[in-house]
């Protein structure tokens, strides 16, 4: 049979497959965060009211950076946007994503890895770039290096610049067991599952710490058997599920704050590898995990998927902006001034080529602390953009 | 915008203003879908100007209910023959690339084939299709009879670019399977 013979035997469909098609109306989905927990969060949404303690007029006690703040009862929505930026205005990590190893494509998610992960050089590269305003590709010369633990048949360093990036084997080609990733991935050095979330069904039950991990990679590592179960509804029938939900963050895999999660009724379901994987472990092994988790783990607080901060952009200095947040205090008296460095052009960007300026309400995301001693200089800062206030209410941003 | 109805009625009316209606409700739609298998735009145009035309012809006597999946029909025919006709290799349409991810599901070169008829074909995918989740099987005929890019579909039914190529996959290798339990090749 050729293509062509598919081809018009797809044209014999009865219209009511197509039909179907044009009048599909798409699901409204619970988010991620919701069904999984707060490991993956929403990445353009702050919500500014609840992240502490809602207080009875109409005030919250809101966390930036570790700052107990006393904003009114108003949370703001960043207008984060999938801006396209041009070439020059792209971070070397941003420009060169594409790499073609022993003829199989590589990608970057544009996370860096520290050099002490990487060891034996794989082989010279021509890592690509595509300028989306010129319509044009860029090329340079790299190396790959394999990364300590994985099989560079899956995942590569590559340099760029001064630092090593994670490039992933991008076809979808799932191991038939959990043996498979133990072997592709020795996950047990490259992925600590010390930090976890309890659920029961979409209920939070509070965030542990564990110290460490061992004792879930014992159990882990002799479920090499457990099948890889491809069903795309599994986590949409899985609201009375029970489980823990680890945080995934691994600088080897290339992965920050994806899910790892054991569900009591014997299954391993986790996004690190980009998609979900789902693995059946059984309901014993599920249960020395949950039962050691939970007896060994320490209470935590939650940790957002980044830190942010919202203001009025009262300044734009020489090398750096400030961010004051009197609009958002209870009481205005008590507006603090953050001071964000444009060091980085992630940040330099958004003014330069943004169009963002003085007077415009800013959300910064943040992923270090806020230093109050260098004047409340906000640290690590990586994206900023503009935001909009909101009074009360509630609304759930898609 | 004017019902469907409406626009039938100048159809059989003869009206012209039928054509203008019938563009401005579904021409969009129409030269999205022409151009995915053709990959260029002003054939693309010629290719539904021509199933207007059709669709001119053929109504009154047809009554067709409803009328965007008729017109669709009729451009994904017209745009094929013009596909086929002004060497397909070269387009590079996304109709192409959707080819080419079916050509592994359904060629074995390693038997002899018997000649199945389209029809014959259709009734098995149809088969198929009714195994398949509304949201797969969505997928699906938004791929191979839209010829839509992975892209468009993830905006279609709310998921990502990433999760439509996956599901795509494993759709394809379901149908390989079903194709050869059937001995569709043989």
């Amino acid at each position: 049979m050729t293509p062509k013979k598919f081809s018009e035997a797809m044209s014999e469909l009865d219209s009511k497959y197509v039909n179907e098609a044009i009048n599909y109306k798409k699901k409204v989905r619970k988010p991620v965060w919701v069904k999984w927990g707060a490991a993956v969060a929403c990445l353009s949404v702050i919500f500014i009211v609840g992240m502490f303690a809602l207080r009875p007029n109409d005030s919250s006690l809101v966390s930036i950076g570790g700052i107990v703040r006393d904003y009114k009862d108003v949370h703001v929505v960043g207008s984060e946007s999938a801006i396209v930026w041009p070439w020059e205005y792209k971070t070397i990590a941003e420009q060169y994503t594409t790499i073609n190893l022993n003829g199989k494509e590589y990608y970057s998610g544009g996370r860096s890895v520290d050099a002490s992960f990487v060891s034996e050089f794989v082989g010279t590269v021509d890592v690509m770039g595509y300028d989306d305003y010129t319509d044009q590709y860029h090329k340079i010369t790299s190396e790959a290096y394999r990364i300590d633990g994985i099989s560079e048949d899956h995942i590569v360093a590559v340099k760029l610049g001064e630092e090593f990036y994670t490039f992933k084997y991008n076809k979808y080609a799932p191991p038939a067991n959990w043996g498979e990733v133990l072997d592709n991935y020795t996950p047990e050095q490259t992925l600590p599952l010390t930090q976890f979330a309890e659920y029961d069904g979409y209920e939070e039950k509070g965030y542990f710490r564990l110290n460490n991990d061992m004792y879930i990679w014992d159990v882990l590592n002799a479920c090499r058997d457990a099948e890889f179960v491809e069903d795309d509804s599994w986590s949409e029938s899985n609201s009375n599920r029970d489980y823990l939900s680890f945080t995934a963050t691994s600088d080897a895999l290339g992965i920050y704050k994806a899910v790892f999660n054991v569900t009591k009724d014997g299954y391993i379901w986790t996004n690190i590898f980009d998609y979900a994987y789902i693995f059946r472990i059984g309901r014993e092994a599920a249960d020395q995990i949950i039962s050691y988790a939970v007896e060994n783990g320490t209470e935590s607080e939650a940790e957002p998927y980044n830190f942010s901060l919202a203001g009025t952009l009262t300044e734009i200095a020489d090398g750096y902006i400030l961010v004051d947040d009197t609009i958002l205090c209870s009481n205005e008296k008590d507006g603090m001034t953050f001071k964000v460095y444009l060091n980085d052009l992630r940040i330099s960007r958004c003014i330069d080529f943004g169009g963002i300026g003085v007077g415009d309400i800013v959300v910064v995301y943040f992923t270090g602390n806020i230093d109050i001693d260098a004047g409340n200089v906000v640290e690590g800062a990586f994206s900023l953009s503009k935001g909009t206030i909101y009074d009360g209410g509630v609304s759930v941003p898609e | 915008m004017i019902e469907d109805g409406k626009i039938i009625e100048l159809f059989f009316r003869r009206s012209e203003q039928a054509i203008r209606e019938l563009d401005e409700k579904y021409g969009k739609v129409c030269r999205k879908l022409s151009n995915n298998i053709v990959n260029d735009r002003q054939d693309a145009e010629e290719c539904v100007n021509d199933a207007y035309l059709g669709a001119w012809n053929a109504i009154p006597p047809a009554e067709p209910s409803p009328l965007l999946t008729y017109i669709c029909k009729i451009v994904r025919n017209i745009s094929l023959k013009i596909y086929w006709r002004k060497e397909a290799a070269k387009r590079s349409s996304t109709y192409t690339i959707a080819m080419e991810e079916i050509e592994a599901c359904i060629a074995d070169p390693n038997t002899v084939e018997t000649e199945i008829e389209a029809r014959e074909l259709a009734l098995i995918i149809e088969s198929f299709l009714d195994k398949l989740t509304a949201e797969n099987r969505v997928i699906f005929v938004r791929r191979y009879w839209f010829s839509d890019s992975c892209k468009d579909i993830a905006e279609f039914v709310g998921l990502t670019e990433k999760n439509i190529s996956v599901r795509l996959t494993r759709i394809r290798q379901k149908l390989k399977d079903y194709l050869a339990e059937r001995e569709v090749f043989v």
